[in-house]
């Protein structure tokens, strides 16, 4: 290829907005070219010159989920978001925040802070991720079966599209059913419709007291037995989760099947809450304080492998054993019946994991691993294979966005 | 469509459905021409399929013969988006009215669309488990309804509306496909079809089966009813009420006007002389409620709350709430007709917003009657005229359109709950820009039922769609009836 | 267009039908659009349809007629509308208003059953006669051998129709005059017998008397009097049905009484409506609304005046069903309710739906017999749920059905008016009548 198209791209950016594209690799490619818009339009407009130039765009953020879903096919020009980053509009008094795509987590929960507020979004591997990477991945951690996920707290969305436009969705209020709601098709989408470069959303008040209690059980039925009945108690209970022996060590606890959580709200509910686990549990610890963070940050670890599963909440024990009987480590949210399991484990073993899954209506997602193991296994289908072609046909027709992370073709 | 083609579409209807599952003649088609709003369109036939692929086979013979497909469940819309416009194929659901499963264990239900949203709840409750969609409307609205207009309901405020307690769709595609989107397990990988299916209004698939997310009931409710001197006292009590860290599931106010219309008929407890109550319900652990509850009052108190009641017996709490879910009903036997308007604006713009809408209909000379989500900041001001005055239809839809565009302007959106179907989509350019709508369009056209599944609903223009709200409302206003 | 449907003074007032607001509010009370998930089949569908037909949209095709014949007219559909539509009102007003049009014009289906109710019920003698020749078939043990041994050997078809005939084996209660006079009595009141309830369930006027006797109450039964005409109003015969409550306001205003009381919700709903039906004759409408001012269900009175000391214990469980022309029409709920739990040992269990209709609907149940059989059906499984030994009810129509369908669906449970079970608590509290059956006429007291 000459240098035209890349030269095309150069054109239309502003030159200060250009970096050195040997930092953005990405499943083993390097850019040719990288950007740092910042302004949601000049993200536009880097779009539509990439797309006009035949390029290949891969957006970025916070680059902490690049090896989420299929290795790019092609790579020619990075977009780093992180230069959008504005707190675009906050009223506490209505719940309501909008940013800018390329703002960190933790800087949104700063500036919420100040006035008793914050994201109930807990995403891998910690705060540093971006909301617009938050958003494209629908990553979620313990909150979620109790929080629920981004997509529920999203209020509306601003996508960049290869045309070159930028279209919104949705609104800044709380309750809004006008129009479609394509922000919740672009959460988790990996921007197969669109860059997310703005999102509005329902923010929470923060608890005024949190606990977390740990309860070691004696086998894997023990502690499901005493997940199920906290989660059956319908406690403050922010995170309930089971871990399984293996991951329990690597925590730092003792490496027995344990079931960990934590209840958020009102103290005297709070309170009541620990008394009543602990009247389940039999006996509870209160590990360290930097329990969650572990878990958390474990998660997102870049440096092998990660599934998630999900599966029926009933489910949820037997496929963290299974997982660690694998050789992995492995816990459970009970609420969301999410099983994530960390360590290199084999294609075989995945293979299993999904099946057993599937067979109850779940699934299996690789959420990271490495380029060779997601050519060999799908991290994750697309859903409806004719639907998403024809909506992906009419949002980026050359496929302009992150070619091929969701399959050939697509 | 000539006659002979009609006649042809029927009797293979028939074929597919049975005789008795087809309806054809003008008077057994009246009774499918209208929602709960004024907009009134006959449709060409009404099925009413017992099955998912009687569903795809009435779809397929549709499109085979080049007319609409409109579905409908009860027929309790508020945005016209049940009336065939085009008329067509009307695909009636309520004869898919089973419960097919309810999985106690792993909190969740399977229904069919046609499954009254009230007689899911009835069978839940035994089971401490609740679906926690609640429209005003549930006794009677369809849970596939529901899902194709992304209801909300009271609880709303705390809960989310349908979209966020949908697991898994079975729909019914243009081109006669039948589809699973979404998965029983939350958070399915891949493209989220289903959050885009939830809400469109029947112009994306007809939904023939829903997968629900189900939560237990909490272990303690309790609601207040405060009585406030003002509507701006009661909306600062909103606002305090939040800055104080807590999020009630429902706050839900009644103005002057509408408890003197309501309070006669329904005995709720309303004093007659307020001049606006917000009914505020808290729940979750016993201790948590009981400190919520001394906030929530101190804070009523705090924005100058006369008087602040609390109930927590089940039946103390249903008969406030019956004040309010009969609310919009009640103004039926109180007006020759009303106009029921769904609006949005941030909470803390409520209070001026209000006033600017008191204020406007004092300019067009009509009464308004107000009922509305305000712990959403979600309007709902019923207009009350008399269709027999001179000009009185112009001025009402004038004033409706003022009322939007003062949601619009304050930074909110023209519905909150009801959908756009018919009557809103001429506002949907208030509130969106033309790259907006054409990423919208993008998104329909990939489903492939334009102009064919529930043509001129949601988006604005369409072929053979009239031009705008007032030049529809015009054509069914000479039928004496209400506006809804 | 073909010029609206309806003709003379009956027709449903636009005022009426423009309360309508069309919200569906309706549409889970009805029974019938339980039953089908027809809108057709629902108040609202129907409320469109008479106002098409008002307005001449539509013609009074047998289609449409069908549709409106299918009502229960149990008027449950008033109870859930928030907007107070009239429908009951809107419902008889159109069939009268189709009735009035000239004999060529008029629903053909509507003739026969218009002639039945106008020949038969409206005449005493005839209706007694029929129910002679049932009692003849009660007496005689071919019904009970019909039921028991013989079932197999009458056919599916005969033995349906067969099982809802009611059991006439007690002797009917046929006295008027006086019928109780206690010492000291403070009020005077008089007694509908209806046309048929006498000849059907004598046990509920016996313990009506003792009942009001106990209270205080001088009881007479005009000889006058006749049918209340409910169900030649429901069926549109207004013309009929005016002329029944002319005699009824003149035989009772003779009486000079209290109150008159009725003991069939569906009489007692008609009469209450009497000045309604007749507010177009000069001569009649201030009479017949004073004489509706008068009008008392039986609980409606007992409940008021007080429920009397010394019942006596009956151990029994016991469901009640609620009579729609008591709950919906009256708007009378909590009378019986407060009755039955002043009975010392008495267990009320509630049905999920109380006030949903059991199918009988005056002579609904044998026109429209598959419709009211898929009521009944509904109506049964919910009694049966509440595992009572009896069915408590208010009204005669109501008490012949649930008894039908005890024996169709093979439940234990026997079916009473709530009066009957108040006069047996009264008696096992140890109170005897001083005065015995009086009044003229035969005086056979027949224990069911």
């Amino acid at each position: 290829m000459t240098n035209q198209p890349t030269e095309s791209v150069r054109h239309a950016m502003p030159a200060n907005t250009e970096r050195g594209p040997e930092a953005y690799a990405i499943d083993g490619l390097t850019p040719r070219l990288a950007f740092a818009p910042d302004s949601r339009s000049e993200a536009a407009m880097l779009l539509r010159a990439a797309n006009a130039a035949g390029l290949v765009v891969a957006p970025q953020g916070g680059r902490t989920a690049t090896g989420f879903g299929r290795p790019l096919t092609e790579y020619d020009v990075a977009l780093d978001l992180r230069g959008i980053h504005r707190v675009v509009e906050y009223v506490p008094d209505d719940l309501t925040v909008t940013v800018e795509a390329g703002i960190t987590l933790a800087e949104v929960q700063r500036v919420l802070g100040e006035h008793g507020q914050y994201l109930p979004m807990d995403a891998p591997p910690d705060d540093h991720v971006t909301i617009g990477g938050l958003l494209a991945t629908a990553k979620t951690g313990a909150w979620r079966g109790h929080l629920g996920s981004p997509r529920d707290h999203l209020l509306g969305v601003e996508v960049a599209l290869p045309s070159g436009e930028l279209a919104r969705s949705g609104g800044r209020v709380v309750k809004n059913v006008t129009g479609y709601d394509l922000h919740r098709l672009h959460t988790g989408a990996l921007g197969a419709f669109g860059v997310i470069v703005e999102a509005a959303f329902k923010v929470s008040p923060r608890p005024a007291q949190t606990m977390t209690l740990a309860a070691p059980a004696a086998d894997q039925h023990e502690a499901m037995r005493v997940a199920r009945a906290t989660w059956d108690a319908s406690l403050a209970t922010r995170a309930l989760t089971l871990l399984g022996g293996a991951a329990a060590a690597h925590l730092g606890l003792p490496a027995r099947p344990t079931v960990i959580v934590e209840f958020a709200g009102q103290a005297a509910a709070v309170e009541r809450s620990a008394r009543e686990f602990e009247g389940l549990a039999g006996r509870t610890e209160t590990p360290t304080a930097d329990l969650w963070r572990k878990l958390r940050a474990t998660h997102g670890d870049t440096a092998t492998t990660v599934a998630r599963l999900g599966v029926p909440p009933s489910l949820v024990a037997d496929v963290v054993a299974s997982a660690e009987g694998a050789g992995g480590r492995a816990w459970g949210h009970l609420a969301a019946g999410a099983v994530i399991v960390h360590g290199d484990i084999g294609v075989d073993a995945l293979r299993r994991l999904r099946a057993m899954a599937e067979e109850r209506q779940g699934f299996l997602q690789l959420e990271h691993a490495p380029v060779d193991l997601r050519r060999e296994f799908a991290p994750a289908e697309p859903g409806d294979g004719d639907l998403v072609r024809a909506l992906r046909d009419r949002f980026d027709l050359k496929r302009t966005i992150n070619r091929g992370r969701w399959g050939s073709g697509l | 469509m000539t006659t002979t083609t009609l006649q042809a579409l029927v009797s293979d209807l028939r074929r597919a459905l049975g005789p008795r599952h087809v309806l054809d003649t003008p008077e057994d088609l009246i009774a499918f021409e209208y929602d709960a709003t004024i907009e009134r369109a006959l449709p060409d036939v009404a099925v009413f399929p017992a099955t998912t692929e009687e569903v795809a086979a009435a779809v397929l013979l549709a499109r085979r013969y080049g007319v609409p497909v409109v579905p409908r469940g009860s027929g309790t819309g508020l945005s016209g988006g049940a009336v065939p416009v085009n008329g067509g194929v009307m695909v009636v659901l309520t004869r898919m009215n089973r419960i097919v499963e309810i999985d106690t264990l792993d909190r969740v239900a399977v229904v069919q669309p046609g499954v009254i949203n009230l007689h899911l709840q009835e069978a839940l409750a035994p089971h401490g488990l609740t679906w926690a969609p609640d429209p005003s409307s549930q006794r009677v609205c369809t849970v596939g309804g529901n899902v194709a207009n992304n209801s909300g309901g009271p609880h709303t405020l705390a809960h989310g509306s349908t979209v966020n307690h949908v697991l898994a769709l079975e729909v019914v595609l243009p081109d006669g496909r039948i589809v699973n989107l979404g998965s029983r397990v939350p958070d399915a990988p891949g493209i989220d079809l289903r959050g885009l299916m939830v809400g469109s209004e029947g112009t994306l698939g007809i939904v023939t089966r829903a997968t629900l997310r189900l939560v237990r009931a909490s272990e303690s409710v309790r609601t207040f009813l405060a009585v406030f001197d003002s509507v701006e006292a009661a909306s600062e009590a909103v606002s305090g009420v939040i800055r104080r860290g807590i999020i009630p599931v429902a706050m839900e106010m009644l103005d002057q006007e509408i408890i003197r219309i309501v309070e006669p008929r329904i005995h709720a407890g309303y004093p007659l002389d307020a001049g606006a109550v917000l009914l505020i319900e808290v729940e979750g652990l016993a201790e948590g409620v009981a400190q919520d509850a001394a906030t929530v009052e101190a804070a009523c108190l705090e924005a100058g709350a006369r008087e602040v009641r609390s109930a927590e017996a089940k039946a103390e709490r249903d008969a406030l709430w019956e004040g309010r879910k009969a609310a919009i009903g009640a103004i039926g036997a109180a007006a020759p007709a009303f106009y029921l308007l769904d609006g949005v604006v941030p909470r803390t713009r409520l209070p001026a917003v209000m006033k600017q809408v008191m204020a406007l209909t004092a300019e067009y000379g009509f009464r308004c009657a107000n009922v509305f989500h305000a712990g959403d900041g979600n309007l709902h001001p019923n207009i009350m005229f008399d269709p027999a005055e001179p000009d009185a239809e112009r001025r009402v839809l004038a004033l409706g359109e003022a009322i939007m565009r003062v949601c619009v302007d304050a930074g909110g959106s023209v519905t909150g709950e009801h959908g756009v179907g018919l009557e809103k989509r001429s506002y949907m350019e208030w509130v969106f820009r033309p790259a907006d709508l054409d990423a919208m369009t993008m998104a329909r056209d990939a489903f492939g039922g334009a102009g064919f599944f529930n043509p001129c609903k949601v988006l604005p223009g369409g072929h053979g769609c009239a031009t705008g709200h007032a030049a529809e409302l015009a054509a069914v206003m000479s039928d004496p009836r209400v506006y809804v | 267009m073909t010029g609206t449907a309806f003709v003379g003074p009956d027709t449903p007032s636009a005022a009426d039908l423009a309360n309508c607001i069309h919200c569906g509010f309706c549409l889970p009370s009805c029974p019938t659009y339980l039953a089908t998930g027809q809108e057709l089949e629902s108040p609202r569908g129907r409320l469109h349809l008479i106002s098409a037909l008002h307005s001449g949209r539509i013609e009074a095709t047998d289609g449409v007629l069908g549709h409106l014949d299918q009502c229960l007219q149990c008027r449950a559909c008033e109870t859930a509308c928030p907007s107070a539509v009239p429908y009951g009102r809107i419902m008889e007003d159109a069939r009268a208003a189709l009735m009035a049009n000239e004999p060529s014009e008029q629903p053909r289906t509507w003739r026969w059953r218009t002639f039945a109710l106008r020949h038969v019920l409206a005449r005493p003698r005839r209706m007694r006669a029929l129910l002679t020749l049932g009692r003849l078939y009660s007496r005689s043990g071919l019904q009970q051998a019909a039921r028991g041994p013989l079932r197999r050997l009458v056919p599916a078809r005969v033995r349906r129709l067969e099982s809802t005939a009611p059991d006439l084996r007690a002797a009917p209660f046929r006295r008027t005059g006086t019928l109780a006079s206690p010492p000291a009595a403070n009020t005077h009141v008089a007694l509908l017998l209806g046309c048929v309830a006498g000849e059907i369930y004598p046990a509920t006027h016996e313990a009506t008397v003792r009942v009001l006797d106990r209270l205080g109450c001088e009881v007479v039964a005009p000889p006058e009097q006749g049918c209340c005409g409910a169900l030649h109003s429901h069926a549109g015969d207004a013309d009929t049905a005016r002329a029944l409550a002319r005699r009824n306001i003149d035989a009772f205003e003779q009486a000079g009484v209290d109150a008159v009381i009725v003991n069939a919700a569906g009489c007692g709903a008609a009469m209450k409506e009497y000045g309604r039906l007749l507010r177009h004759d000069p001569h009649w409408s201030d009479r017949a609304e004073r004489f509706s001012a008068n009008v008392r269900d039986v609980l409606e009175f007992v409940a008021a005046r007080g429920v009397p000391d010394g019942l006596g214990r009956i151990d029994r469980t016991v469901t009640l069903q609620d009579a729609c022309h008591l709950a919906h029409a009256q708007g009378i709920r909590e009378a019986p309710r407060a009755i039955l739990r002043a009975i010392p040992g008495l267990e009320l269990r509630e049905q999920v739906h109380p006030d949903r209709c059991c199918g009988s609907a005056g002579i609904y149940s044998l026109v429209q017999r598959e419709m009211s059989g898929q009521v009944l059906a509904a109506k049964m499984a919910e009694i049966e749920a509440t595992g009572a030994e009896t069915v408590c009810t208010a009204n005669a129509g109501c008490t012949m059905q649930i008894e039908a369908g005890v024996r169709t669906f093979g439940l234990g449970a026997d079916v009473r008016h709530v009066i009957e079970l108040l006069d047996e608590a009264i008696r096992a509290g140890g109170y005897s009548s001083p005065a015995g059956p009086t009044g003229t006429g035969p005086s056979q007291a027949g224990a069911r």
